[in-house]
């Protein structure tokens, strides 16, 4: 749009994470004096970082083409791997940051009011302003250790915010869980990257200098698998997305901000950059075959993810839940889309199919960004009015009471069941067209490709029947409202309407101004790695199965809402009476054809989920605990036990080095 | 010249090794002698004394000496080790066959007057810290 | 018998000169010695030993300066040295105030004499060409150490701790000195390496290294020398199965003095190895890559079992005793990677680094937990400091960032630390031929994750806890503002770590000063 100097770039880079970071310190420091100030400096600092990536965004929308690598300085050197502070601006960064910001913006406002009385709310300002600027750290950084250090930072605020309640037990215990589990996808990350750094002739571990490395085929099979680790952990995919439904104990707004719309999207984001960047410049087959090998793991992993998500928000009746269900669900969509490997199709290269694939799944990112965290704002604003209740069971008919909400609700929910013309129609119909595309090519994994968009179609469904059914139990039917909401029974301040207007304009424009006018894929196609092809926008026919299944799904819930709303009648009133039973029998019928089986395996699920895959991640915990258990008694504190025990070890040592030689 | 390295093995500290076996040997053989031909099992108070023909013990064994006994010994200690370092060092710097040449006869002198100050010292500390107060 | 050459005058006096730190902070050692008999007074005292070692640390650091020549000999003046000279009268300086807070005006002047003898012997031990300096600088640590045991607490546990430690640690370097007598029967000399211009005096590193001068029973008997000088080193640098008295001891001694024994000691046992291994000079593998497997098993045992021992415990300085087994063996783990040589950097350069930013993080830990003890209600328990973030924030943040920083977060030097070391185990030339050593790279990774567990659980209880029960007073001043200095220098050499590389290394004949630290290259 217009052109900015090299140097208002760097600058301007520069703001997006110092300018939260700054606002973090300042109001932590704030926080024992003038705790009222805090979120008026949280929200300076991250709306400053807005600005500064908006301008970012608009300058470098016209021309595009290489990154830009801002370079600030040196952080560190070991041997011959020079870390250096800097910046990598191309436009996936910059598009990713900017989403980032915006929300979190918006989020910071609603915080104002929700968190309005809350002990150490500077904390949690604070805490907020700190977890943007380490997540702008992780979308900007060129080298992979400063990425590293962007990921590690959001992890810990991630830990001190949903354990912000920390009086609360259950908060507390879900915060270590989330911080240990995502630590085991950490680990393989920092695997990743060592791997990357010991291998011969490295010299530097930016994006870069990785992606144009020659590096063999069993070794990026390797890097990319730990990647995948790291995101699975990061992204809360199957098997290590215990954590995410937990963390919901934290206040809504962090659950908006991080669990939904930022940070467990670093996961895509990572690979993402990885598959395509992987595929090196030329075509290389056993490069390009290790990439699909990783590539169908990650498919497979959110094919899982999101069947399994969706039917597990279902049966949720905590409304928070049921989004975090969703939130997981989605993410698995963007992994599934992530799996589609670059088989060559017709006159496509496979670079360009897989940068076809990334595109889907980051569009779909971002949009998802908008609508989920509308969605959880409009939970927290009707947790804010009925008291902290988030029990679906106990509250009901809100949608007079609170018109604002349910309205931003409704639309957040068409726009996640994927109704046109609203952004999560477009996005998934991406998502829903490469996969179809994949299946149609007749390679070795069209029949894969074939059951990831059967999952992708059925996911759509269930999502539309869960949200939908969140809906109509909480905006309609009886009005019901559980007595800890006191007199806070009302529409939310304006502090946290204006949000949920600001984000629901923007759950409807963004699909549509961006998607089908080509916009985003004009400007991602500048993104280096990624070989986009032009592509018209039209109607296929994954989309008109993807708005049938939504269409089925909503019906479905609301033939059953109406179903039970009818029986409860029936037993208060005793009237209408064979219009009742004529309701009874659909219900029974879908009972019978559709919850029945979809709740016996959404139990079966929840079973492996508790009986097997839980045990198997303490089983990682529980190891050292037992080696240390073993050794603890020769701790016995008699002096010449140690005495004779270094005596021991000694004429062990003596006995392997000498007698056995 | 480089030093040459002793002729060392294993096998050249036989002796020590066979000093060891004796000494072990010896405990074990008595030990065992005495198992086998003490005459039986008979335990009455007499045989449980530990000198079956001598006085009756009085008292513990286990007497709690005053620790300034110990650092008496200790501060002799000091004095006994100076000595068995002087002379060597006197006999080294200015016997008969002086093993320096002369102009490190100063350096070593300093040096023994460096160790003597050290000595000194201590034990003004120790006389300041009431060491010798028998209190 | 010493050669002439060697015993000369100007060169004896040169060579005085050269150690001038670390005779003039055993001369004022002395001094303090005396002058506490006379003078009493925390503050006098503390500040005599803080400037004396101020003075230390620029004598070491003009010396270390561009000029600085490296010798090898009975001193070993080379890129070992001047590092450890430099970090220790520096920390040092940290130590003095949480040591002499902790004791009354009586006693002051001894501990800080003791602390200046300490830290004369750990500087002395990194100089050490010769075994006979190597084993006088080691007991110039441990020998203050036993004192200054006693001095900190006298209480029957107190008691109890000094006797272990005194025990053990005389048992310890019994058998040191039983391995050096070996060394020496193998030699016939007592120095180490020496270069010298015609190339005609030898030290036992050469000696040992040169085929042609293996004539008897070699292999063996040098396995039972260089064994016992470990194992005799190992309870020192608390490797397991030497570590025992480690818990015992720091929970019976005073927190600043589990803080003086998590760092001095270790740093002395740790360098006096690389001395004793020849790592510190470049000798390809002189001895037949045996200590090679043997200080990887001991760093893998070490990490591991100091780990998981750790979880289990409930005391807080146990855990950290515990914590400082582990740490010591990713040392020793930097230690097994070997040598510099002429493409690779080696794990010295790494140990040396971990070493340094492992002495700021403990130091600061323990002067918080000795800022927060309380006579009347001591520190023991970890719950102890549930809710101290509300109570102490500047203490509960400082001891927080110590605690990330020995976990290994990025941002803190011990995230650096450990990423040296594991690129050093990983970019080993070793790990092409053996890969022992990398699976040492994936050891530390694992054991970093287990250590996670406690040192998280203690942030988790100082911010997410409330208090359990009726909090004691806080303790002097100057033990908070230390604990605050480390906190700052583990994020400021966390971001910038360069400032910790004061050591140069000399390559084609140019000195520069190099990043972040010593990257050890041996020299032709």
């Amino acid at each position: 749009m217009f052109e900015l100097s090299s140097e208002v770039l760097s600058g301007l880079a520069l703001c997006v994470p110092v300018l939260p970071l700054i606002a973090a310190v300042v109001s932590a420091v704030l926080g024992s004096t003038r705790p009222s100030l805090a979120p008026l400096v949280a929200s300076i600092g991250v709306l400053g970082a807005f600005a500064a990536s908006l301008l970012l965004l608009l300058a470098t929308a016209g021309h595009g083409g290489a990154a830009h690598i801002f370079h600030y300085g040196t952080w560190f050197t070991i041997s011959h791997h020079s870390i250096d502070w800097e910046i990598r601006l191309d436009a996936l960064a910059t598009a990713m940051v900017c989403m980032v910001t915006f929300i979190s913006f918006w989020i910071v406002i609603f915080s104002q009011g929700y968190m309005d009385g809350d002990l150490g709310s500077a904390r949690f300002f604070s805490l907020v302003s700190l977890f943007v600027g380490a997540m702008a750290i992780l979308v900007l950084a060129n080298s992979l250790v400063v990425m590293f250090l962007g990921w590690e930072g959001v992890g810990v605020c991630s830990y001190l915010l949903v354990g912000f309640w920390f009086r609360k037990p259950e908060a507390a215990a879900a915060a270590r869980k989330a911080f240990l589990v995502t630590r085991l996808g950490d680990v393989a990350l920092l695997g990743a990257l060592l791997l990357l750094a010991c291998q011969p002739g490295s010299r530097a571990l930016t994006f870069d200098a990785v992606f144009s490395a020659h590096l063999d085929a069993g070794i990026v099979y390797f890097v990319l698998l730990l990647l995948l680790i790291g995101a699975v952990g990061k992204s809360a995919q199957f098997p290590l997305h215990v954590w995410l439904p937990d963390a919901m104990e934290g206040p809504t707004p962090v659950s908006a901000l991080i669990h939904a719309a930022t940070m467990v999207t670093a996961g895509v984001y990572l690979l993402a950059r990885f598959f395509p960047g992987m595929t090196g410049e030329s075509v290389d087959l056993s490069r390009l075959d290790a990439i699909a090998s990783v590539q169908d793991l990650a498919g497979g992993l959110g094919a899982i993810t999101a069947l399994s998500a969706a039917i597990m928000a279902m049966g949720q009746s905590d409304l928070k839940r049921v989004l975090a269900y969703s939130t997981l669900s989605q993410l698995g969509y963007m992994f599934m889309v992530l799996g589609v490997s670059g088989e060559p199709r017709g006159e496509h290269l496979p670079q360009e199919v897989i940068g076809v694939a990334a595109f889907a799944s980051i569009f779909h990112l971002l949009t998802h960004a908008f609508f989920k965290a509308l969605l959880f704002l409009s939970a927290g604003s009707v947790m804010h009015a009925m008291g902290h209740i988030i029990d679906m069971n106990r509250f009901g008919g809100l949608r007079r009471l609170m018109p604002i909400t349910h309205a931003s609700f409704l639309v957040g929910a068409l726009a996640l069941a994927g109704f046109p013309p609203l952004s999560g129609f477009f996005s998934k119909d991406e998502i829903l067209l490469e996969l179809w595309n994949g299946s149609l090519t007749g390679g070795p994994r069209s029949a894969f490709f074939a059951i990831l968009f059967s999952v992708g179609l059925i996911t759509a469904g269930l999502t539309a029947y869960y949200i939908f059914r969140a809906y109509f139990k909480t905006f309609h039917g009886e009005e019901k409202i559980p007595h800890e909401a006191g007199h806070h029974a009302h529409e939310s301040p304006r502090s946290m309407t204006v949000p949920l207007m600001v984000l629901a304009v923007c759950s409807v424009v963004v699909g549509l101004a961006v998607g089908p006018t080509g916009i985003l894929h004009h400007y991602l196609s500048h993104s280096s790695h990624w070989h986009l092809h032009e592509s018209a926008f039209s109607v296929n026919i994954p989309m008109i199965l993807g708005v049938l299944a939504a269409f089925t799904g909503v019906a479905v819930a609301w033939m059953l809402h109406k179903a039970a709303a009818s029986t409860a009648k029936k037993r208060s009133m005793g009237l209408f009476e064979s219009l009742a039973d004529n309701r009874l029998y659909i219900d029974g019928l879908y009972l019978a054809t559709l919850v029945r089986p979809l709740a016996a395996l959404g139990s079966v699920v929840g079973w492996l989920d508790r009986e097997l895959i839980s045990p198997l991640i303490e089983l990682g915990a529980t190891v050292p605990r037992m080696v240390g258990g073993r050794f603890r008694s020769a701790q016995n504190g008699l002096l010449q036990f140690y005495a004779l025990a270094m005596a021991l070890g000694l004429i062990v040592i003596l006995a392997m080095f000498t007698v056995a030689r | 010249m480089p030093p040459e390295p002793f002729d060392f093995s294993l096998t050249t500290y036989y002796p020590i090794f066979l000093f060891l076996g004796a000494v072990i040997g010896f405990a074990v053989v008595s030990l065992l002698l005495s198992y086998l031909i003490n005459p039986g099992r008979i335990t009455t108070s007499v045989k449980q004394m530990p000198y079956e023909s001598g006085m009756d013990p009085i008292g513990d064994a286990r007497q709690q000496f005053d620790v300034r006994f110990y650092l008496i010994a200790i501060l002799f200690l000091v004095f006994d080790v100076e000595l068995l370092f002087l002379y060597p060092w006197a006999v080294a710097t200015y016997g008969e066959y002086p093993v320096v040449t002369p102009s490190l006869q100063t350096v070593l002198f300093w040096e023994g007057m460096i160790f003597l100050a050290t000595l000194l010292l201590a034990w003004i500390v120790a006389w300041r810290k009431g060491v010798f107060r028998w209190r | 018998m010493p050669t002439q050459e060697m015993l000369d005058v100007t060169g004896f006096l040169g060579l005085s000169l050269r150690a001038g730190p670390e005779l003039g902070l055993l001369a004022l050692a002395c001094l303090t010695f005396l002058g506490g008999t006379f003078i009493r007074g925390r503050l006098l005292w503390g500040l005599v030993g803080v400037i004396g070692l101020g003075f230390a640390a620029g004598f070491s650091a003009i010396q270390s300066g561009p000029a600085f020549a490296p010798t090898r000999d009975f001193f070993c003046f080379d890129d070992v040295a001047s590092c450890v000279r430099l970090i220790v009268p520096i920390l040092g300086m940290l130590m003095l105030p949480i040591l002499v807070a902790e004791v009354d005006d009586v006693r002051a002047a001894d501990i800080v004499g003791c602390t200046l003898c300490a830290c004369a012997g750990v500087s002395l031990t990194s100089m050490a060409g010769d075994l006979v300096l190597l084993f006088l600088g080691l007991e110039a640590v441990s020998i203050p150490t036993y004192v200054m045991l006693y001095l900190a607490r006298h209480d029957r546990r107190g008691q109890e701790a000094t006797l272990k430690y005194f025990m053990l640690s005389i048992f310890s370097s019994a058998l040191f000195l039983f391995g050096a007598s070996y060394l020496y029967g193998l030699t016939g000399q007592t120095r180490l390496t020496s270069v010298s211009s015609n190339g005609l005096s030898r030290g036992i590193l050469e000696l040992l290294a040169d085929p042609s001068s293996q004539r008897f029973d070699m292999p063996r008997t040098l396995a039972i020398a260089l064994i016992f000088v470990i194992a005799g080193l190992g309870m020192k640098i608390t490797a397991v199965p030497f570590h025992f008295y480690a818990p015992d001891v720091y929970q019976g001694t005073s927190p600043g003095m589990a803080g003086f024994l998590s760092w001095f000691p270790k740093a002395a046992g740790l360098i006096a190895l690389l001395r004793v291994l020849g790592l510190a000079h470049g000798h390809g593998e002189p001895f037949g890559g045996m200590d090679g497997t043997l200080i990887w098993i001991l760093a893998v045992v070490t990490m591991t079992l100091g780990n998981c021992l750790a979880i289990w415990q409930g005391n807080l300085r146990r855990m950290l005793a515990y914590s400082g087994v582990a740490q010591g063996g990713y040392m020793l783990a930097s230690l097994a990677v070997g040598p510099a040589t002429h493409q690779h950097a080696g794990g010295v350069g790494p140990m040396l680094f971990y070493l340094a930013a492992y002495g700021i993080m403990s130091l600061g830990a323990f002067a918080i937990i000795a800022y927060l003890n309380d006579p009347e209600m001591p520190v023991e328990h970890i719950d102890d400091l549930a809710g101290l973030g509300s109570r102490a924030p500047i203490a509960s943040w400082s001891l927080a960032i110590c605690l990330f920083g020995m976990l290994g977060l990025p941002l803190t030097v011990g995230f650096i630390a450990k990423a040296q070391v594991l690129l050093a185990t990983l970019v080993s030339p070793m790990a092409a031929g053996s890969s022992l050593i990398g699976i040492l790279g994936l050891l530390i990774v694992f054991n970093a994750a287990v250590g996670a567990w406690y040192y998280l659980g203690l942030v988790h209880r100082m911010f997410l806890r409330r208090p359990l029960g009726p909090q004691g007073k806080c303790g002097p001043k100057v033990q908070l503002a230390a604990g605050l200095v480390c906190a700052i220098l583990t994020v400021l050499l966390g971001i910038v770590p360069s400032w910790l590389g004061w050591t140069q290394i000399r390559q084609g004949g140019r000195v520069h000063a190099i990043v972040p630290a010593v990257t050890m290259v041996a020299k032709p």
